[in-house]
């Protein structure tokens, strides 16, 4: 009951028309998310892990290049929905979002209550009353003071704001949410406190969340699988348990290797170089220019998903 | 060298002042609030805070770039607390700063080139060649090479890495004996974090230059620093020797924050993190007493008196009444 498939993301293109060329975001993305399970999308600033975000929820800028694949979510496919019905049906009742620094793009002139309410009486027409019972009944579940319904955002601390913005996604009773870096604008204390909320969350509500994040540390902090984003494409994805001990992907290693540990001792290493242009990528692998296990194929040769077992995918050639 | 005392602060002290009436007490933001502590000659400390706990305020008014409301700061044995801003001129070129932001902190408009030149120039260092010379070397020793090529680029033309090497070098092209590092890696990726900080510690290795490296990040510290400054809400809770304090924390904050920052472990997702809740006060009207009774776990009534400090064994010391004789726990 626990592992039915809640959403599964096919070849998912997202890429953008600029003046200097088409910029490949999302690149051939593919992943499942069961029910109550959290999927970490972890990589470098540029990697397209927003991008690929935007992409599911389909909240696109206008300079579309190309945009196809297939979403499908309860055994619809939504990418063949018009953008009426996916509204309607789809954005914010089955998928919602936490925005990348939310917390200070909230309504400064609208109280948290009606802030939190405000969905249900434009999305679902709900009377002010009614939806303002609603607003009351997730604050208490986000451990918000009941008092604060009152409130002006600039009265809340960072906390307070984030848990106000996460009320905001969960108002719509979604099951998946896509949370992008939800805690990176708070303190360590803060983000933890955070972060035991979304854990709690998800075993009593059994919220399915794509957790976005640059911070590998703290994505163990929800993850039950972790895909790895490279320049616009997916290089590994595979079961925390297994990605947090032995990461395949060299790059993926490399990002393990470099994180501080408070801990353990251990050297740290750097990844020489900057992640390639999404314009114009390198041919092959896309990693081939930093990677210290480079092979003459990979850089002719775009490597292949490669499947090493239990939901274990890797693009490498050292596999394939 | 050694043993020799570069820096000193004393009971350092800066309120901003936010309202002033004719008749009324002035309110204050106080930022920094009797912070005391050396710096040795060569030697590297972290100072580690959440934002609003007043450490980039410390940093920047121990720089001189603000005025202490009280207390006093001594370089080399002057002491510069009060000097003029054409008295600091040495100062200027005795310590420098590494900022958070290099996007941000480097001039658009200028090549790097010049942005490295410009502190030559106000400092009336050598001529044309010789300035030439420096920047040069400046970037050899931040490793930006081929050096003609990045010496005649623009900041949008380099990658954040690269950005922060050249502000590195900016901060070291007039010899400064004292760099302050405020968050110099946490606007960058992973995976060239680390490479910043590997630069820093060879620097601060060959060169002997003091650094107060300043963080929210308590992880990066001990690949940095050998001692540790805790600061919350203003005030410098814990010190100690880096390792001797994440081992062993003595302050209930320091535990609070080691608590709350996770290595990467699949297990983490499983366990519910037992953490004080609450968020740091406000400086303008904070708790009495100790700042962290409110959201500490072992308050008790004395807790809203101010703490006394209690030396750590490893020569460091706490501010907190746990350690108070009365109370028989031993820092």
């Amino acid at each position: 009951m626990m592992t039915d498939n809640i959403l599964r993301v096919e070849s998912l293109n997202l890429f953008y028309a600029t003046r200097k060329g088409t910029v490949r975001a999302v690149d051939d993305v593919s992943f499942d998310l069961s029910r109550g399970r959290t999927i970490a999308l972890v990589g470098e600033s540029g990697c397209g892990k927003s991008s690929l975000a935007k992409a599911i929820i389909r909240l696109l800028p206008r300079n579309i290049d190309a945009y196809n694949g297939k979403i499908i979510m309860e055994e619809q496919d939504t990418m063949e929905l018009n953008e009426r019905s996916y509204r309607e049906a789809v954005r914010w009742k089955k998928i919602s979002m936490v925005f990348q620094g939310a917390l200070n793009s909230l309504n400064p002139v609208l109280q948290v209550g009606y802030q939190v309410a405000e969905p249900l009486i434009i999305h679902e027409k709900m009377e002010k009353k009614e939806a303002l019972g609603k607003a009351l009944d997730m604050l208490k579940l986000l451990r918000i003071p009941l008092s604060f319904i009152e409130r002006y955002p600039f009265e809340l601390s960072g906390g307070m704001k984030q848990r106000t913005v996460i009320a905001m996604a969960l108002i719509s009773n979604p099951q998946i949410v896509i949370l992008d870096e939800p805690t990176s604008a708070l303190d360590v204390i803060t983000q933890a406190n955070i972060l035991n909320l979304l854990k709690r969350l998800k075993s009593e509500m059994s919220l399915s969340f794509i957790y976005i994040t640059h911070d590998i540390a703290v994505s163990s902090e929800l993850a039950d699988s972790v895909a790895v984003m490279y320049a616009g494409e997916i290089a590994e994805i595979a079961d925390a348990n297994e990605f947090y001990e032995k990461p395949a992907h060299p790059y993926s290693q490399l990002l393990m290797a470099s994180v501080p540990t408070l801990r353990t001792d251990k050297d740290l290493v750097f990844i020489p170089g900057a992640p390639p242009s999404l314009i114009d990528p390198p041919d092959g692998c896309r990693f081939h220019p930093r990677c210290p296990h480079r092979m003459d194929v990979c850089m002719k040769e775009s490597p292949l998903r490669t499947d090493l077992g239990h939901g274990h995918y890797v693009r490498c050639w050292l596999f394939g | 060298m050694g043993d020799e005392i570069l820096l000193t602060v004393e009971g350092l002290k800066k309120y901003f002042v936010i309202k002033r009436g004719l008749f009324a007490e002035p309110e204050y933001v106080r930022a920094v609030d009797d912070v005391s502590f050396d710096l040795k000659k060569g030697e590297a400390i972290s100072i580690v805070g959440e934002s609003g706990s007043g450490k980039t305020t410390l940093g920047n008014t121990i720089l001189r770039l603000f005025e202490p409301t009280d207390g006093k700061i001594t370089i080399k044995g002057r002491d510069i607390t009060h000097l003029g801003s054409d008295e600091l001129m040495w100062y200027r070129r005795e310590a420098s700063l590494i900022q958070q932001d290099p996007f941000g902190a480097l001039p658009s408009f200028f090549t790097v080139h010049r942005i490295l030149e410009e502190p030559l120039i106000i400092h009336k260092v050598g001529d044309r060649d010789e300035r030439r010379d420096r920047v040069h070397k400046a970037l050899e020793e931040v490793r930006l090479t081929p050096i003609e090529d990045f010496a005649s680029k623009y900041p949008h033309m380099l990658s954040g890495g690269q950005l922060q090497r050249v502000a590195v070098a900016r901060a070291l092209i007039l010899d400064p004996e004292l760099i302050i590092a405020d968050e110099p890696v946490s606007m960058l990726d992973a995976s060239v974090r680390i490479e910043i900080l590997n630069l820093l510690r060879r620097l601060q290795n060959e060169k002997k230059i003091s650094f107060i490296y300043i963080t929210h990040n308590l992880a990066t510290t001990k690949y940095f620093s050998e001692k540790l400054f805790i600061m919350y809400a203003a005030k410098m809770v814990e010190t100690g020797g880096i390792m001797k304090v994440i081992e062993n924390p003595k302050h209930p904050y320091t535990q609070a924050l080691l608590k709350a920052i996770p290595d990467p472990d699949p297990k983490n997702r499983e366990r519910i993190r037992d953490i004080p809740p609450g968020e740091p006060p406000n400086l303008i009207d904070p708790p009495q007493g100790c700042r962290f009774h409110p959201r500490c776990p072992y308050a008790k009534e004395i807790c809203k008196e101010e703490p006394p400090l209690a030396e750590r064994e490893d020569g460091g010391f706490t501010l907190c009444w746990l350690y108070d004789e009365r109370y028989g726990l031993k820092a």
